[in-house]
């Protein structure tokens, strides 16, 4: 049996920490009678239910690839155990076979030939017979890389650039917007003095800016990272991190604009008279009824983020190009389109796992919303 | 023939069915009124006659005769014709009527070249409707103009296409009663001068007395029923109106020393309620047995006058007293230590302009205002919109800070909040209620651990709402749930800001009623901030009224109700329509000045009857009229 050594990457704490988050907050609204009511709610919701279970699967699939080891080397010479530099996650091993059943280049989804004629030693020009016919249901690449693992090793990518720069982003956007909306003065002045001039700057501009420095700065410290993946790793969080500082003006605007409203109502004057101290306001009175906003700008974020992640991958300053990704897979995909004839397949299995993904999380989104919106209840 | 006669008409919105077998018919030069509470259908009917229901809205059944058409067979652009052509409308809200990109002029110019074919008559219908200065006004944008000036334009424009019919939505009920006197004037004189027929939706029976030939009063969808005005106020007929004219605190005005408003229990049943029988019976206080089995057949009750009842009314039966009220011990005796003490109380809002944003002027919301309110007492502060009653509430409360002036609590000084003293009730009663909180929550929310099902049976809920969410409730119910949570922290001041002008005159009662009950249990003092002078009446033992920032006159209810000396007061109480149609001749014109820029002198003088020199120059010092009543006016002796 091969021992392996676990390896714990900041993305995976990170990840893990949400889902712990997810289920701890899950568990304490099934204490709140009232908030068990919204669930069962969503419960008898369907659509919402089938895309809980088409969000669940994603997050399985990003949980089980979260779980890195390094594999123990076959012992040589009797001394030390040494192992892999290769990270390997949990999913890798459970899709052994899909990884390493590659073929020597492009083929069609359950082809049995290659795709291209090759020059046969023994019968002139002809489809070569693929190693593992009839195996690949979503093709090969052209290093014959099976596309329906990149798809799937694509997914936590996507969910950790989704959640987590989401996650970093939401703090700022909340507390400055719904600060600057209800404190006004100076506080709203230099809140707006920074949103504006972040905004005012092209965005691909300052995120390439961005990640240009943290490359220099990864490159310059080989000695922080022990394996390639712990580097991949630190440039993905990194680029969460500046994706995160980016993008969070816009949510910023719209939950002022919404607080200045909302202060101006009875029920926040009510509650001033009562004695109530500011940050209980903010948390009791403009937080819960500004959260369908929040919701709404999270989802559309989620999906943005994901594209965006494509598109800074296509500028080449995207994720690490070892990295799987959505982005990286699009960005290959562009080449493939362009040939005579067209490869399909890989951006075919990208955009449809990309579309299912962004399709459940705003079914889901939208039912959520309805569930707890007292208003909406019939 | 009738002008227009409406026959069953029903009206369905999905599975709703907000007019339900309407029928009525209006003679040339005829006004009649269409009254009831909101959500009775009134709005509906006159939309299903313009044939403008909203979406997913129709015609399910009934016929509509127009000037000898039929309008439920014309098409879509023959009936664009009548639209603004011989059916004119006009709408609630003048603010929002108006396109605020165009000039007023342009605005009705479009409606004559439509209409009329040809837009020179512009200046010549803005002087119909009583715009002073038409040439200049016509190219001024809505922003421009008053409420009044909004609601007169948008008259001239219905006039445009010299309508036969002219259909009027509460057209007076966004704006103050002074200016409402002034568009009901213009609306009534139109109609002499034009033999135009007008058709009037209301909920405010003072509008009704004072405009109506015929009266339909509609509830719950239907028509209960239908009498011409002086049978209808002399001897209404059915258990509703009789229950609605009980319920005015203008009534109990006439009935002295009764404290207490007699009320309808409940409310208006809500759209998709299913009925059999009459829809009032839940509600009737002299119900039957089959009144819950039948609808009730239309029945004579006098000339002209019909009641859709199963009960048999006669006419002198009809108009009961108020009846088990308790009365109240009005004191009389000389007013108790003042609780709460504002002295030169000012409010001045800057207006910045600039790239450093320098104040250029001030807006004198609140100009020197002194108050004195004695515990258990309530004392009224009375103005129109813009006078700055508001905003005294707010700085008395601490939610504004004041430019200058002290509040004195006995002898303490008070600065910012005093939450266990004094609590606010707002205005709106969906506006003041978090959607998002659970009633327990709101409740509790001053003093967190209190005992909200006493403090909800206090304010006669029911301990079991307490899970429940505010959208649940009714109006009236919210605004118990207000008030539940301002009792919470037990203050011993309740400043109300108009707790009542957003409710029907039923719940109205209600709520008065509660007002009334605690300050006798608890010994509440009220500063009661109102634009209602029946509900002064009812409820307040001192006035005071307020005019542009100041007040121009005080005293106890008798003194300023009965004997006012300010001709502000005058003007303001003469411009209530009265349901007993009466009229008093002091009229005020024009519109309030703005407060960035109150005239030199009285403020009151641009627009008072008996201004002279003197009133242009100083503002006139306060003259004690008796020992309680003191009156801000050179002639008040």
């Amino acid at each position: 049996m091969t021992s392996f050594k676990f390896v714990l990457l900041w993305s995976d704490a990170l990840f893990f920490l949400l889902i712990a988050a997810v289920i701890a907050g899950g568990v304490w609204s099934r204490r709140q009678p009232h908030l068990r009511a919204n669930w069962r709610k969503v419960g008898q919701n369907r659509v919402a239910m089938g895309s809980a279970a088409v969000l669940a699967v994603f997050f399985a699939i990003a949980f089980i690839d979260s779980l890195h080891y390094r594999p123990q080397l076959p012992n040589v010479d009797q001394g030390e155990v040494r192992y892999s530099t290769e990270v390997l996650s949990a999913l890798d091993a459970l899709l052994m076979p899909m990884r390493t059943q590659t073929e020597k280049t492009y083929s069609a989804p359950l082809a049995t030939h290659l795709f291209a004629k090759e020059t046969l030693d023994d019968a002139g020009r002809d489809y070569p017979p693929l190693r593992y016919p009839g195996t690949h249901v979503f093709g090969t690449d052209k290093v014959g890389q099976d596309v329906l693992y990149l798809t799937l090793k694509s997914i936590r990518t996507a969910l950790l650039i989704g959640t987590l720069t989401t996650l970093i982003m939401l703090p700022a956007a909340i507390g400055l917007g719904l600060l600057a909306g209800y404190v006004g003065g100076w506080v709203d002045d230099v809140i707006q003095y920074l949103y504006t001039t972040l905004n005012s700057i092209p965005g691909v501009l300052l995120i390439a800016a961005s990640v240009l420095m943290m490359q220099v700065v990864i490159d310059t410290h080989p000695e922080w990272f022990a394996t390639s993946a712990e580097r991949a790793d630190a440039r993905l969080l990194a680029l969460c991190a500046i994706l995160g500082i980016t993008s969070w003006t816009g949510l910023c605007r719209l939950l002022r604009g919404e607080t200045l409203k909302l202060r101006e109502l009875e029920y926040v004057q009510a509650a001033r008279a009562l004695g109530v101290s500011s940050a209980r306001i903010l948390w009791r009175h403009i937080l819960p009824n500004v959260m369908h906003i929040v919701l709404i700008a999270m989802v559309m974020d989620f999906s943005g983020l994901v594209l965006a992640e494509a598109v800074l991958s296509y500028v080449g300053i995207g994720v690490d190009p070892n990295t799987i990704s959505f982005g990286t897979m699009i960005n290959t995909a562009r080449m493939e389109l362009a040939r005579e004839p067209m490869v399909w397949w890989s951006l075919a299995a990208a955009f449809i796992f990309m579309f299912v993904l962004v399709l459940a999380a705003n079914l889901f989104a939208d039912a959520l919303r309805d569930a707890f919106d007292p208003r909406a209840s019939r | 023939m009738s002008l227009l006669s409406v026959r069953d008409l029903s009206v369905s919105i999905g599975t709703l069915c907000p007019v339900d077998g309407v029928s009525f018919e209006i003679e040339r030069g005829e006004t009649l009124a269409l009254l009831g509470e909101s959500g009775c259908g009134k709005s509906m009917t006159a939309l299903a006659l313009m044939r403008l229901l909203p979406p997913g809205g129709s015609i399910v059944q009934g016929a509509i005769h127009f000037a000898d058409e039929d309008l439920c067979c014309l098409t879509e652009a023959q009936m664009r014709h009548v639209r603004g052509g011989k059916l004119g409308m006009i709408f609630q809200e003048p603010a929002t009527s108006l396109n605020p990109v165009m000039t007023v002029g342009e605005q009705i110019a479009e409606a004559l070249r439509f209409h009329a074919g040809n837009e020179t008559r512009v200046i010549e219908l803005l002087a119909a409707v009583g715009i002073p200065d038409p040439e200049r006004r016509a190219r001024e944008y809505p922003f421009q103009m008053s409420g009044g000036m909004k609601q007169r334009a948008m008259i001239a424009m219905a006039l445009a296409g010299a309508p036969e019919l002219l259909i009027a939505d509460e057209p007076t009920t966004a704006l103050d009663v002074t200016i409402q006197a002034q568009v009901l004037d213009v609306l009534d004189g139109l109609r002499r001068a034009r033999g135009m027929a007008i058709l009037l939706i209301t909920h405010d029976l003072g509008v009704v007395a004072r405009m109506a030939d015929q009266i339909g009063l509609m509830y719950a969808g239907q028509l209960v029923e239908m009498a011409p005005r002086a049978a209808f106020f002399a001897a209404p007929g059915h258990p509703y109106a009789r229950r609605l004219f009980e319920a005015l605190p203008e009534m109990a005005m006439t009935n002295e020393g009764q404290r207490r408003l007699a009320t309808i229990p409940g409310s208006v049943p809500p759209l998709g309620t299913v009925f059999t029988g009459c829809r009032f019976a839940d509600r009737c206080s002299e119900v039957l047995p089959v009144c819950h089995r039948e609808l009730p057949p239309w029945r004579e009750h006098g000339p002209a006058h019909r009641v859709r009842c199963h009960l048999e009314v006669r006419a002198e039966q009809s108009v009961r007293k108020v009846g088990a009220g308790e009365t109240a011990s009005v004191d009389v005796s000389a007013p108790p230590q003042a609780l709460l003490t504002v002295r030169e109380l000012k409010v001045h809002f800057p207006i910045r302009r600039g790239v450093l944003q320098r104040a250029v002027g001030y807006v004198r919301a609140v100009d020197g205002v002194d108050l004195a309110l004695p515990a258990g007492r309530t004392l009224a502060l009375v103005g129109e919109s813009g006078c700055g009653k508001t905003t005294v509430g707010k700085a008395i409360l601490g939610l504004q800070a004041p430019t200058a002036g002290d509040i004195h609590w006995q002898a303490e000084k008070l600065q910012g909040l005093a939450p266990e003293r004094m609590q606010m009730v707002f205005q709106d009663p969906f506006g003041s209620l978090n959607p998002r909180m659970r009633i327990c929550e709101i409740v509790a929310e001053g003093r967190p651990g209190a005992d909200v099902a006493r403090i909800l049976e206090q304010v006669s809920l029911s301990a079991s709402m307490a899970d429940r969410y505010p959208h649940e409730f009714s109006g009236g119910q919210r605004q118990r749930i207000a008030i539940a949570r301002a009792l919470a922290v037990e203050p011993q001041v309740l400043i109300c800001d108009e707790p009542t002008s957003a409710l029907d005159v039923s719940v109205q009662a209600q709520i008065l009623n509660l007002l009334a009950e605690l300050q006798q249990t608890l010994g509440l003092s009220y500063l009661f901030i109102t634009h209602n002078i029946g509900v002064v009446n009812h409820l307040a033992h001192e006035v005071a009224v307020m005019y542009l920032g100041r007040i121009v006159e005080r005293g106890t209810v008798d003194e300023v109700l009965r004997a006012p000396r300010h001709p502000y007061t005058q003007a303001l109480l003469a411009a209530v329509p009265r349901i007993d149609g009466q009229r008093m001749d002091v009229k005020v014109a024009g519109d309030p000045p703005s407060p960035s820029n109150p005239p030199a002198g009285c403020h009151f003088h641009p627009r008072c009857p008996r201004a002279e020199a003197c009133c242009r120059e100083a503002y006139p010092p306060a003259v004690s009229v008796s020992t309680t009543q003191t009156v801000n006016c050179f002639f008040a002796n």
